[in-house]
């Protein structure tokens, strides 16, 4: 683990762990979706003040 | 359970048959007598009574502000509230009062309802069984040794225990769903980008709805048109529509969906069925591919979201989250860019999946894959599996927030044990008052199957 999480507890630590199997694994089960293009837009009027 | 429904209170001040002071002393009453649900961390009679008083007047000179003035409503402690602190029930922010309303606080204050008081919550809305609250866990009104779920739990135990007849909640992976599930009432979580979040403490920006949680499918008629329509501070209801909760539907075409992945007790798929027997509606069945794919990109974009948010109060005062919550926001921190944006190319697959599951009205699933569950008990087993109760109080409602889907939760039942089952429907995006018009339709073709 990263320095800065020195302070972390070994149960925090485990808990980390296994989220970030538990995402990368499920993430690396489908690849049909692998061409499309992602979920979240930009939609530049939004931030046009005008 | 002492049930009056919101649409009662209302046609009762209408009538003139009791005033918002009685019902304001009354729901003030039950909320000590009830004190053992720890349902509420935040509430200042005085204050509730004034203006329960004020509404009175402005009815007696037939200056009443709306249908709703002078009702109690409970607030999720995650709305920033003028009158009362907001602490998301985290020990990382202050028990000062924001001196603001979020916009459905404020738009709910317009129409002269009484602001009463702060809800329990699972802290930061970032855990679905309420367990873990700057205040202690919140107890259900069913069997106190059983949880109330969450994030929005003492708002469902406010409700289900007849203190007041609405309460707002929020929902990332079913909050307001779950709590209203489990305590045997009526959530529903708007389309994304149809209610404003403005002033709600966030969790997850792309996956959090605000919702009502409430004794009956007419109250949520009522609530609805003060959370949804554009709201100039949230920009993803630059296009949403006022909600009119006129429209009805008729006999629906409905999806069960089951299979691998969607797994659930013997008694909760036996209620579902049973109802959907009795709900007069066109029923088929199916299943959804790749469901721990879906599940991973919606945890990676919930952690990855909540990180971001929480970074600057995270590196002041990580002692003020709990472990578990510290946990959470340090995972996210570690996931890289490209696996963020590989989750949310399978949310938009999700999206397309949905779709072409054919023509339908709604989706059907438990609202949980079993009743509410014993306080302290951390894995249940349902349909084979052993997950923890975190993840059997999400784990079909997640579905809905990483789609944007409009989704509501209805009482079907209760188990022989004396807990609720509720069932959960899934509508199309911003087909939220078709959605409310199909649950009517099952509600009512239940009620009469009684």
């Amino acid at each position: 683990m990263m320095k800065e999480q020195s302070e972390l507890t070994d149960d925090q630590l485990a808990r980390i762990e296994a989220t970030l199997r538990r995402i990368r694994s499920g993430l690396g089960k489908i690849s049909a979706a692998t061409t499309q293009e992602p979920a979240h837009v930009f939609v530049p009027e939004v931030r046009d003040a005008n | 359970m002492q049930t009056e429904t919101l649409t009662q209170q209302i046609t009762a001040l209408h009538q003139g048959t009791v005033s918002a002071s009685f019902l304001a002393e009354r729901a003030l009453q039950r909320a000590r007598s009830l004190e053992s649900l720890n349902a509420f961390v935040a509430l200042e009679p005085a204050h509730i009574l004034a203006q329960a008083k004020a509404a009175d007047e402005r009815r007696k000179q037939g200056r009443a502000l709306s249908l709703l003035d002078g009702v109690p409503i409970a607030i999720k402690d995650n709305y920033l509230t003028q009158d009362y602190p907001t602490t998301a029930c985290s020990g990382a922010l202050p028990l000062e009062p924001a001196g603001t309303d979020a916009t459905i606080v404020a738009n709910l204050r317009n129409a002269g309802v009484v602001i009463f008081g702060k809800t329990n919550m699972h802290e930061w809305a970032y855990g679905a069984t309420n367990s873990t609250s700057r205040f202690g866990p919140t107890r259900n009104p069913h069997n106190l040794n059983h949880i109330t779920g969450g994030s929005s739990g003492g708002s469902g135990a406010a409700v289900a225990a007849g203190i007041v007849a609405a309460a707002l909640g929020s929902d990332t992976g079913g909050s307001v769903r779950i709590p209203a599930g489990a305590c045997g009432i009526y959530g529903f979580k708007p389309s994304y980008g149809r209610a404003s979040r403005h002033g709600v403490l966030p969790l997850s920006w792309s996956l959090d709805a605000p919702g009502p949680l409430a004794a009956s499918l007419e109250d949520l008629g009522h609530l609805l048109p003060f959370f949804c329509g554009a709201d100039p501070k949230d920009s993803t209801t630059r296009n949403a529509m006022q909600f009119d909760n006129t429209i009805s539907a008729g006999r629906p075409k409905l999806i069960n969906l089951t299979g691998a992945g969607l797994e659930r007790s013997v008694e909760v798929d036996a209620a579902i069925r049973s109802a959907l027997t009795r709900c007069d509606a066109d029923v088929t069945e199916t299943g959804l591919a790749d469901m721990a794919g879906y599940f991973a990109a919606w945890e990676a974009i919930l952690h990855c979201e909540a990180s971001a948010y929480h970074a600057p109060l995270l590196a002041q005062n990580a002692t003020g989250y709990s472990a578990v919550t510290r946990a959470h926001l340090e995972a996210g921190k570690l996931l890289a860019g490209v696996e963020l944006l590989k989750a949310q190319q399978i949310r938009a697959g999700l999206m397309t999946q949905l779709a072409v599951l054919g023509d339908w009205d709604a989706l059907v699933l438990p609202t949980l894959p079993v009743v509410a569950p014993r306080a302290g008990d951390e894995w249940q087993e349902f349909g084979g599996r052993r997950v923890t109760t975190q993840d059997a109080m999400t784990w079909f409602c997640w579905i809905a927030n990483l789609a944007g889907l409009p989704c509501i939760s209805i009482p079907i039942g209760m188990s022989p044990e004396g807990l609720p089952i509720g069932m959960m429907l899934m509508g199309r995006p911003n087909a939220d008052e078709h959605l409310l018009g199909v649950a009517g339709w099952i509600d009512r073709n239940l009620k009469v199957g009684k």
